[in-house]
């Protein structure tokens, strides 16, 4: 299936949020050019691959589930990962220390060379916003994160967050070898996921 | 009410029983008095202080029965013993929910209310007061003896027929009333247990529940979910607040106590109006309860409420706004509990109360729908099932650390996959004969299909394999050595097809299969691999390591495979047809074995099962039958069917007893037959008129078709 793309380099790329920030609406906007105003809850973690032939950028993308019970297997989807979009609602300022708890936990847990932005989702409903842009562009400057207010139903700098990344990404690695299946043989211990990391 | 009778089974349980319910009841008596723990102060506990507290405790507790008695109560019923009363509590039109006064009326008199008012007296201390043997109490458990529980005749009376209908659970409206008295309980337990601080040491259950089941065969990530990560504020802080209240009371004179006890009375009369009122203002801000007409004329509810009172699900409303109803159960199950027995069902009018309890959770069913208790008590094991799915059991440690923790929190965003098992028992009865539903499919294709997803399972290297059309299976892979349980099946199956977001995307998930193994989950990979037939292919695999990589590519390659052998088509264009969505049509069954169109059969529909399979098939709904009220009906007469012939065999003093092997009913509605062997099970409906020789011939007839075509019927 992914033959014919072997010029392209393939990054998986992780997104991680508090439930209800918008995390399944921006990948679906992204990767599908949808938007639905009632988007069920994500159960477990959803993949999908977006290609961006312009950056020549595949990219596999793990949405994960907001909730607290699956709080303990976030490491098994952002191991590895190349990148790592952090979403929070403007509306709600416990999604955005959420966001910082997941930026932290990245920083310490995660691969040491992974692309973090963060985005403020439902940037639509500035009207009752609760984070303001201030706030989060000096904390993502005080990180290195990318910062981007987006908003999914709107379609406000979706492609732009994927789009930075995709330019960030080391050209010098090619294809992030842990996409397919295949043996891996580079960045070895990165990648091989602890037993679980759950038990 | 139907209580289990047998004390031996229940004494190695009445302790933790006891400490959990007594914590329970202490929540609500809080909930009910307010700011009581508030004015907390703590003092040393003197003996002779708390000689005399609990004086007071037993004092005070008679002076609330007997108030209620002479205001409230005008008399004990037996069971219709007033035919007036019956006649408010049942027949009236008006009220032939008795949902509908459970706060307003003022008829009480319903003999659970009466054993609710004995809880006003100090005679059901029990284990605790035995533990601190003060003479006082002495007489107390002496009279706890006495007292049995009603008999079950009310539960046997026949569904249907609302004059014979038991008029001492006609409304369940006396429960208001009997509120003060279960608050008193809670209190006289809270001072009754006044010791050295080491009665506020965590219960001692904690470990018990805590306890890991020994490992199975196939590896499982143990207990892997967030739920035991991180603990919830411990079971220090809570013996800590429960400590220091009762200091509070215990550094108190006599007179004051008494005094207290009064006031106490008649604030828990107070508060108990103001709490069904505060629970209508509730409603409407945030969603339906008890009080909204809709949510009454609902046919079945189930509950579910953490054994602490808090709300955890509703099938219907808000739960949030049914917290206060939420605690009159738990207040009705902790009461009976703390007699060291365990509440089973009520019987209202046409609506069937049942209980379960299961690790920290109360389930309850509410149901005007003519099942039987044990298809009730099935479906809410189920439910406890499908929360175990989800959050494994590592939840129960949550509960074991904290019994107030709040379960919502954890559930998020997996109601729909609730709700949707709830719905299923209106139309599937999957679990009754806990068998799963084969999708007709010729032999052939479904050979394709099997080697198919065999491949893809050992691709992935996955324990288990199926591939679901909709709420039918079409090839499933297991492990000889393992097959995977019905339940659990029935259980997967539903959380895959309730959860829209895994239709969007091919996903993993954590799931667990709490008949395999309750303790642990498996990594599940879903993919629909043809969105408009249901299509779809799970995998579960216990080792994530290669499994999260290799699932995409191998999912693919599957999919290829079944649309180049033919069975996606054949599959789409099964389930395509809106009406049948893949089941049999009796129309098109050979005229010999019942089948043809409406008007032509008595035939009107029946369950096929193959219990070495453990797989049944039925047909689609068809006329006469696709009226709404016919289909309501009709799963519930299966199951009263089915409990009647296997009732012998579900434990109970008849436990050992054979199933009957012939069950043939006849009423206005429809003519049943039901024929139970080892090889094979038959529940087959005919029209009312339907003659008995005519039914067994349709009967066998059938059963031989189906033989006959048995390799395009079932998965192999």
């Amino acid at each position: 299936m992914m033959l014919d793309q072997g010029t392209l380099q393939q990054a998986k790329l992780v997104l991680l949020g508090d439930m209800g920030a918008g995390k399944s609406s921006l990948v679906l906007r992204f990767v599908k050019g949808q938007f639905f105003d009632y988007q069920e809850s994500t159960i477990g973690a959803a993949f999908l691959t977006k290609t961006m032939p312009e950056q020549n950028v595949k990219f596999e993308i793990w949405d994960t589930a907001g909730q607290e019970r699956y709080h303990s297997l976030a490491p098994m989807y952002y191991r590895g990962a190349a990148a790592a979009v952090v979403v929070y609602d403007i509306t709600n300022a416990e999604s955005f220390t959420k966001a910082k708890t997941w930026a932290k936990e990245l920083q310490r847990q995660g691969n040491p060379n992974m692309i973090m932005a963060l985005a403020g989702n439902k940037a639509d409903l500035a009207d009752t916003r609760a984070v303001t842009t201030e706030e989060a562009q000096a904390y993502a400057d005080e990180n290195g994160l990318f910062f981007w207010e987006t908003s999914a139903k709107a379609n406000l700098n979706v492609s732009e967050v994927f789009t930075d990344i995709a330019k960030k990404l080391p050209r010098a690695q090619a294809a992030q070898p842990q996409a397919t299946g295949g043996i891996t043989l580079t960045q070895e211990p990165p990648q091989r996921p602890k037993k679980a990391g759950c038990c | 009410m139907q209580a289990s009778g047998s004390d031996k089974a229940a004494a190695p349980q009445a302790n933790r029983r006891a400490s959990s319910a007594k914590r329970g009841a202490g929540d609500f008596a809080a909930l009910l008095e307010g700011g009581r723990a508030q004015q907390a102060g703590t003092g040393p506990l003197k003996p002779a202080v708390i000689a005399e507290l609990r004086r007071a405790a037993s004092s005070g507790g008679r002076s609330t029965h007997s108030q209620d008695s002479d205001s409230d109560q005008p008399a004990l019923q037996r069971t219709g013993g007033d035919p007036a009363q019956s006649a408010a509590g049942v027949s009236a039109g008006q009220t032939s929910d008795p949902y509908v006064d459970l706060f307003t009326s003022g008829e009480p008199a319903s003999e659970f209310t009466r054993s609710m008012e004995q809880s006003g007296q100090p005679d059901s201390g029990q284990e605790e007061l035995k533990q601190s043997a003060a003479p006082v109490q002495a007489q107390h458990t002496e009279a706890a003896g006495s007292e049995t529980p009603s008999d079950g005749a009310g539960t046997g009376a026949p569904h249907g027929s609302p004059g014979a209908a038991p008029s001492r659970f006609a409304s369940l409206a006396g429960l208001a009333d009997a509120l003060p008295a279960v608050d008193k309980l809670a209190k006289e337990q809270l001072e009754s247990s006044v010791g050295p601080p080491s009665a506020y040491l965590p219960p001692s259950d904690v470990s018990d529940r805590a306890e890991a089941p020994s490992p199975e065969e196939i590896p499982v990530s143990s207990s892997a979910l967030s739920t035991d990560e991180t603990p919830e504020p411990s079971s220090k802080a809570e013996s800590l607040s429960e400590g220091v209240s009762v200091g509070e009371a215990a550094s108190m004179s006599d007179f004051e106590m008494v005094e207290k006890e009064q006031a106490q009375v008649e604030r828990s009369r107070q508060t108990t109006a103001a709490l069904s009122q505060a629970v209508n203002e509730a409603a409407s801000t945030s969603g339906q309860n008890e009080s909204d007409e809709a949510w009454r004329r609902e046919r079945k509810h189930m509950f579910v409420l953490s054994n602490a009172g808090k709300p955890v699900f509703a099938a219907h409303g808000d739960e949030n706004a049914l917290a206060g109803f939420m605690a009159i159960i738990q207040a009705m199950m902790s009461f009976v509990q703390d007699k060291g027995d365990q509440l089973q069902s009520i019987r209202a009018g046409l609506h069937l109360v049942v209980f379960v309890e299961k690790g920290p959770f109360y389930l309850v069913a509410v149901s005007a729908t003519g099942e039987p208790e044990a298809a009730l008590k099935l479906q809410l094991e189920l439910l406890y099932g499908q929360i175990l799915s989800i959050l494994t059991n590592g939840v129960e440690k949550r509960f074991a650390h904290n019994p107030r923790y709040d379960a919502r929190g954890l559930l998020g965003g997996t109601y729909t996959v609730l709700r949707s098992l709830k719905d299923s028992f209106e139309t599937d009865p999957a679990a009754m004969l806990s068998a799963y539903l084969p999708l007709p499919l010729a032999s052939t294709l479904r050979h394709a299909a099997l080697t198919t997803l065999q491949a893809a399972v050992k691709g992935v290297n996955a324990t288990w394999g199926l591939l679901l059309a909709g709420d039918m299976v079409v090839a499933l892979a297991q492990p000889r050595a393992s097959p995977m349980h019905p339940l659990d099946l029935l259980l997967l199956s539903n959380f895959v097809r309730s959860t829209d977001s895994f239709r969007q995307s091919e996903s993993f998930s954590p799931v667990c299969l709490p008949y395999f193994q309750p303790a642990g989950h498996m990594h599940a990979y879903i993919n629909y691999l043809h969105q408009e037939a249901g299509l779809c292919l799970v995998l579960l695999s216990s080792q994530p390591e290669q499994f999260y990589t290799v699932c995409p590519e191998i999912a693919q390659a599957a999919q290829e495979q079944l649309a180049s052998t033919g069975v996606t088509e054949a599959v789409a264009a099964a389930m395509h047809d809106d009406a049948h969505r893949g089941r049999l049509h009796i129309a098109d069954l050979p005229k010999a074995a019942g089948g043809g169109s409406v008007g032509t059969t008595p035939l009107l529909h029946f369950l096929y099962k193959v219990p070495s399979r453990g797989q049944f098939i039925m047909p689609a709904i068809c006329a006469p039958l696709d009226t709404q009220s016919a289909r309501q009906a009709l799963m519930p007469a299966y199951a009263r069917v089915h409990a009647a012939m296997f009732r012998a065999s579900e434990g109970g003093a008849s436990a050992g007893l054979a199933p009957q092997r012939v069950h043939y009913s006849q009423d206005s509605e429809r003519t049943m037959l039901a024929y139970v062997s080892p090889e094979y099970e038959v529940y087959a409906v005919y029209d009312a008129l339907t003659d008995k020789q005519t039914a067994v011939q349709l009967c066998h007839k059938l059963g031989s078709y189906i033989k006959s075509q048995q390799t395009d019927l079932f998965v192999p």
